[in-house]
């Protein structure tokens, strides 16, 4: 049904907070439900993440020798397998479970920025320098500064506060 | 909105440095762990009911360990260095001296394997039941262990076990090498008078004299006894102090065929040889 003015009453509604994207337009690899990012990776140096992948597999390469000194005795040759092949399986499966398990974007804070000075389309990171990123919908500024994210959640944060405004790269 | 724990958002708010010093601390972690397993698997010498490392080997097996403490000619303890794995092991193809000729034996013994990385092949052929796993060793220059000793003649043989020492038994016998220079019965407990010089083939039965260094043969050696007696050893055994040959007992002396008194002492690679006296 269209109105005098050619507006359809019935049509999907346009967002007006729109999700999270990439930087070509798809929606991230972690975006869930409620509208924030899950994200991988707490290691940054520079302005490049460092693979959460890659701290798996050397993780890996950490606890292998622990398990092949125990086996040693009884299964040289397992304890020998285990120690080339740890760091790979590890980081493997750290990546099959943030691509797949639980998916998760990789990101990079790109700068910071106070509190007071946020603006709607803004992505941040919600708690701190990692973790999960939100769209800033809309800003209050009171007293306190009342940050809307995308998905409904809210956050109340003192304006001289600083957060980190991150880049999704998947 | 997520509302993640204590531990999740401390973890997120850590600035980067707190989170490189938290790993770091879990790398110095590992380590002293791996550390502490890998001490604790350690076997202290000669403590029994530890699990060993003849648990795990099977015949033909091989495995390199040190050697901490030689008990006889033919067996020895040692610690496996990767796993620290406690073995004792008895040599296949060597029977232990009787005691005229023990200390030379077991000196010779020590000075070949004590304190070294040797690697043992496992043989399950023993049957003796005991504790100790029989085994071929393999000396750190690659020389066969038993085959070295027999050729030494620092012990007999045991051609039961392995028929190839047979004849190097029987060249040592036939050069009057260590105990086959000497009167004592290796597989007795007496021996006959070392210094009393005699032509007869006929032994004499005494206890033994005072004398450490066995002198050359008063008699005929067992299962020799068709071969001439002589006080004077022979040739080949002093060409074999000349050239530098390996003797079992430190300070041990001896004239040589030229007349120069020879020393035996131990040389940089830790083995007892010959040598001119200064």
């Amino acid at each position: 049904m269209r109105s005098e003015d050619r507006v359809d009453l019935f049509a999907e509604p346009i967002d007006v907070e729109p999700a999270p994207r990439l930087e070509d337009g798809r929606p991230p690899r972690g975006l869930t439900a409620q509208g924030w990012v899950r994200t991988t990776g707490w290691l940054q140096v520079g302005d490049r993440p460092v693979s959460s992948a890659c701290v798996a597999a050397a993780v890996g390469f950490l606890w292998a020798p622990i398990v092949a000194v125990t086996l040693m005795a009884a299964f040289p040759v397992a304890a020998g397998i285990l120690v080339v092949t740890a760091p790979a399986v590890s980081g493997a499966a750290w990546w099959f479970f943030t691509t797949w398990v639980r998916p998760a974007s990789s990101a990079r804070n790109i700068g910071l920025k106070r509190a007071s000075d946020l603006f709607a389309g803004d992505v941040v990171r919600l708690y701190g320098s990692i973790g999960p990123v939100g769209r800033v919908t809309a800003v209050v500024r009171d007293n306190n500064v009342r940050v809307d994210f995308h998905g409904g959640g809210r956050q109340t944060w003192a304006p001289s506060r600083v957060v980190h405004v991150a880049e999704l790269l998947s | 909105m997520i509302c993640p724990g204590f531990v999740r958002r401390s973890w997120w708010r850590s600035s980067q440095g707190a989170r490189l010093a938290l790993a770091g601390l879990g790398v110095v972690t590992t380590v002293a762990t791996t550390g502490a397993i890998a001490f604790n698997g350690v076997v202290v010498p000669g403590r029994h009911g530890s699990p060993g490392l003849e648990a795990n080997l099977r015949r033909g097996d091989s495995v390199e360990v040190t050697v901490h403490k030689v008990s006889e000619v033919d067996s020895f303890e040692g610690v496996e260095p990767g796993t620290g794995l406690f073995v004792r092991a008895r040599v296949a193809g060597v029977r232990p001296v009787g005691d005229c000729w023990r200390a030379e034996s077991r000196a010779a013994a020590q000075n070949l394997l004590l304190g070294k990385d040797v690697r043992l092949v496992m043989r399950r052929d023993d049957g003796s039941g005991g504790d100790q796993i029989m085994v071929d060793v393999l000396l750190p220059d690659g020389e066969d262990y038993a085959r070295t000793i027999v050729h030494d003649g620092a012990a007999p043989a045991d051609p039961a076990a392995r028929e190839d020492l047979a004849t190097v038994e029987s060249d040592a016998r036939h050069d009057r090498r260590g105990v086959w220079a000497t009167s004592c019965d290796p597989g007795g407990t007496n021996v006959t008078a070392t210094s009393a010089p005699s032509s007869s083939a006929q032994t004499t039965t005494t206890t033994t004299t005072a004398t450490t260094v066995p002198a050359p043969a008063a008699s005929p050696p067992p299962r020799s006894s068709s071969a001439p007696a002589s006080t004077a050893p022979p040739d080949d055994l002093w060409d074999d102090i000349l050239r530098g040959g390996r003797c079992t007992t430190e300070g041990e002396r001896r004239t040589s065929f030229t007349g120069r008194e020879m020393v035996c002492v131990r040389n940089q690679k830790d083995e007892l040889r010959w040598r001119r006296e200064k």
